[in-house]
Order: C-alpha cells, then structure tokens, then sequence
C-alpha cells in the first residue's frame, strides 16, 4: 500500500478537519463542541480552533445551551443555512429555470425563461441574462453557480460536449459564465442532478438509488455506493438509446427503435397527435378524463419503460428508483404500468426489495442537485455519505482527502 | 506452518479449475476436475482440483497458505457462505469452512464474476481500465462489474443479472422461470439444447444426417460442439451461434449505455470457443456502430473482448483474494487504501 499519511502538509489536514468538522454540524447539528469531538475523532483543541474559523466565515453560529450532563451546560452549534446563497440553473427542454437557493436547499426565489427555438447562440444569452436577474436578487455571499442541462457533459471543466435540443456542442459552458461572473461554476447533466438531489436533499441517503428522467428523452442518474457514478465518458444512463424494437421508429441517434421511441413524452404525444392531442396538459388532462385510447398509449409506453427500470435493478441491484420527468405528471396510471412490468420481468428476489415511486417536480430537482454538487465542491460538505465526498473523484487532491491522517 | 503458494478456484456448472501461483505471482500449476458425480453439498472436486495443480507444480498441501475460491451464486463472503448457487444446489453452504477444513489453511469465498472483475483491475491486460465488466458466458450468463475502480455488488450483492434480462418475450422458458431470458438463447445449455433441435428438426425434413458431420458425429452436442462446427461453416451451428451472438451483443450495448464502461471483457466456458464466439457478436456491435454516433463513440472498437481461454479470470481472483488473507497488515481506515485495497475488501467483506 502507498503510504500517504506522513506528506499530509498543514494546510492540508486543516482543510479536510474543517470539512469533517463542518460536514457533521451539517448532519447532526445542534452540536456541541465535546459531541463534535467524540464524532469526528479530533481533539477538542482542534474542534474548538476549526469551529472559531467556520463562526468568523458564517457558515456556524451559536443556537444557546444543551442540557447539562453534570458539569455546565455545553454550548449548542448550528449550520447556518443562510449563510450563502447559491444559484441553481436547470436548462429544459422547453424552459430554463433558475433559482436562489440557500445550503439546506430551500428555494428563496425562482425565475423561469421559455425557450422556443433551437439556437445555440441565444440559449446561451438566455443563460447569461438569467444569472444576472438572479444574482441581482441575491441578498447573501453567493457560494457559486450549478448547473443541470441535459446532454453529455464533463463535469470535470464544465464544457457540454453535446446538448442536442440547445444546440451546443463542445460549449465551455463553466468557463464562459466563470470568467463572465467571476464565481465558481460546476455543470452536469440534468437526469444525474436530480439524483443528486434525491440522493442529498431527499429524506434518506440510499447508498445505491437510480434516477429516471423521461421527458424528451430518457436518461438515468445513477449513485452506486453513495457516489455519484459517471462512467468512463460521462455516459452512464444513456439507457434511452437502448434497443428495445429493432424495427421500430427512428430515434434521434440515428438507429431504430430505441427507447426513447416508444416510452418518452414525446413518443407518447406523437402517437397521440392522429387523436388531435399534441400538448403534455391536454393528454394528462384526457387521462384524467378517461380517455380509453390515451390511456392505452400511456399504458403501454409505461410498460417499455417496466422493461428498461427492470434491466436496471437486474444490472445493478439497486432498490430504489424514482421517475422523474414529464412524464411523471401522467401520474398514477402511468406508474403502475411500470411497476407491474418492473415486477414481471426482474428475478423476483431482485424486485422484491426495489421501491419505485414518482420523484418531486422535475425543475426543483435539477436546480437542488446542481446546488449540491455546488456545496460538495465548494464547502467540501461530505453530501454523498461516503468519508471520501468524491462525487466524480475528478478533481485532483479531492478524492484523496480519505488519505489525509488526521492530526490530534 | 504455512507454505507460499497460494491457489485460486474457479466452480463452475460443469467443472471446477484450479491455479496455484508463487509468490512471485508465477503461475505454477493448473488444474481442471469436471463438477459431475458429487455428492449434494460435495467439494471433492475443487479438492482434487486444488491438490492436482499443487501436484503439477511440484508441491503438496504444505505448500499451501491459502485459498480463494469464486462461485457462481449469492455469498456471505463474510461467513464464506455459499446463500445460493442455483446451478451447482447449493443452499447455506459453509463452503469456506469446508475448505479450510480440508488444507488446513484460510480460505475466502466470493461471487465468481465479481472476483474476476475487480481481480481484472490492474493487470496490464486492461490497460488501466477503472471501469469495466467481466462478462461470464458459461452455464449460466452475468457480469461482475467494477466502476470507478470499486466492486459494484448492488444492495443485495446480485448486481450484473444480465442473464436474465428479456431478450426475447416468446422465447424459450428459462429455469429462472420467466420466458425468453438471454440465457435461453445464449448460454452454454440453451445453445446445445436449440442446436440440438434445428438439428432434429432439419433430420426429420429429409436433411441427410451428413450434411451436418460435426453435430451428428456423436451424442450429445455441446456449446463446444456447436461452435466448432460454427468454424467448419456447419449452417445450423451458425445461424445458433448468431442468433447467441446478436442476443449477447444487445445485452453488452445495454450494459454500455447503462454504465458507459472502458472495457468488457468475455470469459467462461462458452466464450472459450474464441473466435467463432465472438464474431456474431463484433458484427453485431459493427451494425449498431455505424447507425448511431452514439454507439460509436460509447462502445469503440475493442472495447469488447474475450478473455484468452487459459486466462483464468476467475481463478486469478481467487489467487488475488488468497493472497490478501495471508496479508498481515490490516487495512488503516484513517490511513487510507489504494484503489486496489478497496476493491479487494469490497470484494470479500
């Protein structure tokens, strides 16, 4: 084994005690500074230095007195929520978003931008004057900029290699508005920051949780082991480009049949258009009514989206699955058609366990995940649940903090 | 006093493999037994597996220091349980205590296709690949997959069920229970068992006996018979070998989009075959190259390969796994472990 721990400088440990230190008020706030003690591992010289240091930037203050176990009360500390304010982008297909957020991801403000053409050069205007409306809005120290679009994105410089609906290809995204804004920018795809959301802001922390986003398209967001997992070129849950009807219609990427063929919105609207319904609300809205041909469309897109939600568990046993998308909003009958194909076409063993609901609205979710890489990045917040925080383990020194030995 | 070498097994439906390798990391001896003829939870075989290659490498039990053995199943690797291997009927199998119980030595158990992947990082034949699937192509079909150089074992430790996944919803029963598995076209069993019956089919429609000389030459016909009849040019042995190869490659695309691996890399007994196993499968992987950009760009030529037939995936993660049990210094969570110590712990705790 490589034997790290004795180049660890000061500057180092420092940092990764203050990210430990911060991570845990975070978590299991109000804390004491003995209880951080005990939970980190550092000594209370430490804890006492690092939380003096998180008081003065605002990111901690001090909520009043715990109860007394003998001695003095201990001093209670608290994550200050507000402390920063960060701006959350989700670049749709018909609609850009962006919001205020504040670092437990409550929504201080929104503003939503329709977008109707296929220009690249005026999606990225529409970007650009939408952080400035919202910064302008701002009343905290911005922490930076997340972004969530969707396409094939690198994460690690923030450049879409290739966003078909905006028009962009190879943009550096991040550098344009980072050099335009002077704030730090990450950018990723959308269907993977809504894992992110669901997965940090969620409720509970499954280690293993897939994000399915149908809309347009259809891609997956995958956490496997409580990290956010990309895959080698960024493509992991390019699941929409599956072939599932080799004969079937032709598909975006250029082959036939794929998934996204039969089982996205826009599969769905389009075998709805010869019925007279070419708008998402109109065919929720007939649905609801009881229209027996939408509902047999939507049920059997439902179906071939069961197939692909049981590879999925099949592949990587993982036990929780949220749809996300506008799909979502065909709600109830949709989902079961899902659900029973999930159930009937996965080894029992492995659907047994798997739970598949409908995620929250597909725009909070993009805008909150791309916070949250936002707030893994910058405060080193260890959002993902693992010691070692690495989202992608792209960025160098980050993945390493694990290997930093902990001075006490 | 324990010795060296250490070996590595590899049980699978029909045959349990053996290799026993130095400190060097020199191979030493191998050894094949065939599984059949055992006794209900019997490990005769992977013992005489395990003593046969010792005896080739010039050694004995003495010699040994400890064993990792790799199952096609679900396990404990903690208890070094076999939970369920359906293929071989083991049920709550105390497999490693059977083991250590017979050489005296430590022994670790853990799911075959997972051993082999994460024993695949690393070795050059990868060429620093940190994500990728060995893919077992035998009795039975699954991957071992290994992301951003983790072991990716799943909530319940069954991730890589790509035998089960619905190739084809009105094809074959499969013994999973459910209809049209890839398995039911492409594994060992189901390619002997639907040559077998397009052989039959073309008998009983006047089709004389020796237009198919390599698969009427002698009960019964394996996957190995098919296949090499396949490369003779044998027209149902091939359109059998096409149809498992155009099943497998739709299952590896899916496997690509789905984790965008580096590398995918066949083994098991009916990859063994080699070229004619592999062909259908790169032209089929061709076909969807050239339809889509995407494809071409997330499943590049090569990135699809089968294993050389002595690699031994699986048997070298035993040896992998064996070696870290003799291994005196325990992991230091707060010193932290290289790439490879996670992989080897995710692999057997």
């Amino acid at each position: 084994m490589i034997e790290r721990s004795g180049k660890a400088t000061h500057q180092e440990t420092r940092a990764h005690n203050s990210r430990l230190v911060l991570g845990t008020i975070y978590d299991r706030g109000p804390i004491s500074r003995a209880a951080l003690a005990r939970s980190t591992g550092l000594t209370r010289t430490t804890v006492s230095d690092v939380v003096s240091d998180l008081i003065r930037d605002g990111l901690t203050r001090e909520v009043g007195r715990g109860p007394s176990t003998g001695g003095k009360a201990p001093i209670l500390l608290a994550f200050a929520d507000d402390a920063r304010h960060l701006v959350g982008l989700d670049l749709g297909e018909s609609v850009f978003r962006g919001a205020i957020v504040d670092l437990r991801g409550e929504i201080c403000s929104a503003i939503e931008v329709a977008v109707d053409d296929r220009d690249g050069n005026q999606a990225l205007e529409r970007v650009f004057s939408l952080v400035d409306q919202l910064l302008a809005r701002a009343d905290r120290p911005i922490l930076g900029i997340g972004i969530g679009t969707a396409g094939l994105i690198d994460t690690t410089i923030g450049t879409v290699l290739e966003a078909v609906n905006l028009d962009w290809h190879g943009l550096p995204l991040g550098a344009l508005l980072q050099a335009r804004t002077g704030l730090p920018v990450y950018v990723t795809n959308d269907s993977r920051a809504t894992a992110l959301a669901e997965h940090v802001f969620g409720g509970q922390r499954a280690s293993n949780l897939v994000v399915v986003k149908v809309g347009e398209g259809i891609g997956a967001g995958l956490i496997l082991g409580g990290r956010l997992f990309q895959g080698d070129g960024f493509g992991a849950g390019e699941i929409g480009h599956t072939t599932v009807r080799p004969d079937g219609d032709a598909c975006r990427c250029g082959r036939l049949g794929c998934l996204e063929t039969v089982a996205s919105t826009r599969a769905i609207l389009g075998q709805l258009a010869s019925h007279g319904i070419s708008r998402l609300p109109d065919a929720v809205a007939a649905l609801e009514a009881g229209d027996p041909l939408v509902r047999d469309v939507v049920v059997a897109a439902g179906r071939q989206l069961g197939l692909a939600v049981a590879w999925l568990i099949g592949v990587l046993n993982v036990e929780r699955i949220v749809l996300v998308g506008s799909a979502a909003e065909f709600g109830e009958p949709w989902l079961s058609a899902v659900r029973e194909t999930m159930w009937a076409s996965a080894l029992g063993l492995l659907a047994d366990g798997t739970t598949l609901e409908i995620g929250r609205p597909h725009a909070d979710g993009v805008v909150l995940g791309a916070t949250a890489l936002l707030m893994t990045r910058e405060l080193g917040l260890n959002l993902t649940g693992l010691p070692d925080a690495g989202l992608e383990g792209a960025v160098a020194g980050e993945s390493e903090s694990d290997d930093l030995e902990i001075s006490a | 006093m324990t010795g060296s070498l250490v070996a590595g097994v590899d049980i699978g439906g029909t045959k349990a493999a053996a290799l026993v390798v130095d400190e060097a990391g020199e191979t030493r001896g191998r050894a094949v037994e065939p599984m059949a003829g055992r006794s209900a939870t019997g490990i005769e075989p992977i013992v005489a597996a395990v003593r046969a290659a010792l005896e080739a490498a010039g050694a004995g039990d003495g010699d040994l220091g400890a064993i990792g053995v790799g199952v096609p199943g679900r396990i404990d690797s903690v208890a070094g349980t076999v939970s369920l291997a359906t293929n071989l009927g083991w049920h709550e199998l105390p497999l490693a205590r059977l083991i250590r119980n017979e050489f005296g030595v430590p022994c670790g158990v853990a799911n075959d296709v997972g051993l082999a992947a994460s024993g695949l990082i690393g070795h050059e034949i990868v060429r620093g690949a940190r994500s990728l699937a060995y893919v077992a192509v035998g009795t039975g079909i699954g991957a071992g997959l290994v992301l951003d150089g983790r072991l990716h074992q799943g909530d319940r430790g069954l991730a890589g069920e790509i035998g089960h996944a619905i190739a084809d919803p009105d094809g074959a029963v499969c013994r999973c229970g459910q209809r049209g598995c890839v398995e039911t076209v492409a594994s060992g069993p189901f390619i002997a068992r639907r040559a077998a019956a397009a052989l039959a089919a073309a008998l009983a429609t006047g089709t004389p006996p020796d237009a198919h000389p390599l698969l009427t030459s002698g009960p019964p016909i394996t996957a190995k018979t098919v296949y090499e009849a396949a490369a003779a040019g044998d027209t149902i042995a091939l359109a059998i070998a096409h149809e498992a190869g155009r099943t497998l490659a739709h299952a590896i695309e899916a496997l690509m989009l789905t984790c965008d691996l580096e590398l995918v890399l066949l083994g098991g007994g009916v990859a063994g075959a080699g070229p004619p196993f592999l062909e259908p499968i790169t032209a089929e992987l061709d076909r969807a190259r050239s339809a889509s950009a995407l494809v071409a760009l997330m499943i590049p030529p090569g990135s699809v390969r089968v294993l050389p037939e002595q690699f031994d995936a699986v048997a070298r993660g035993g040896v992998a796994l064996a070696r870290r049990l003799i291994r005196t210094d325990p992991p230091n969570p707060l010193h932290g472990d290289t790439e490879e110590e996670v992989v080897a712990r995710a692999s057997w705790t």
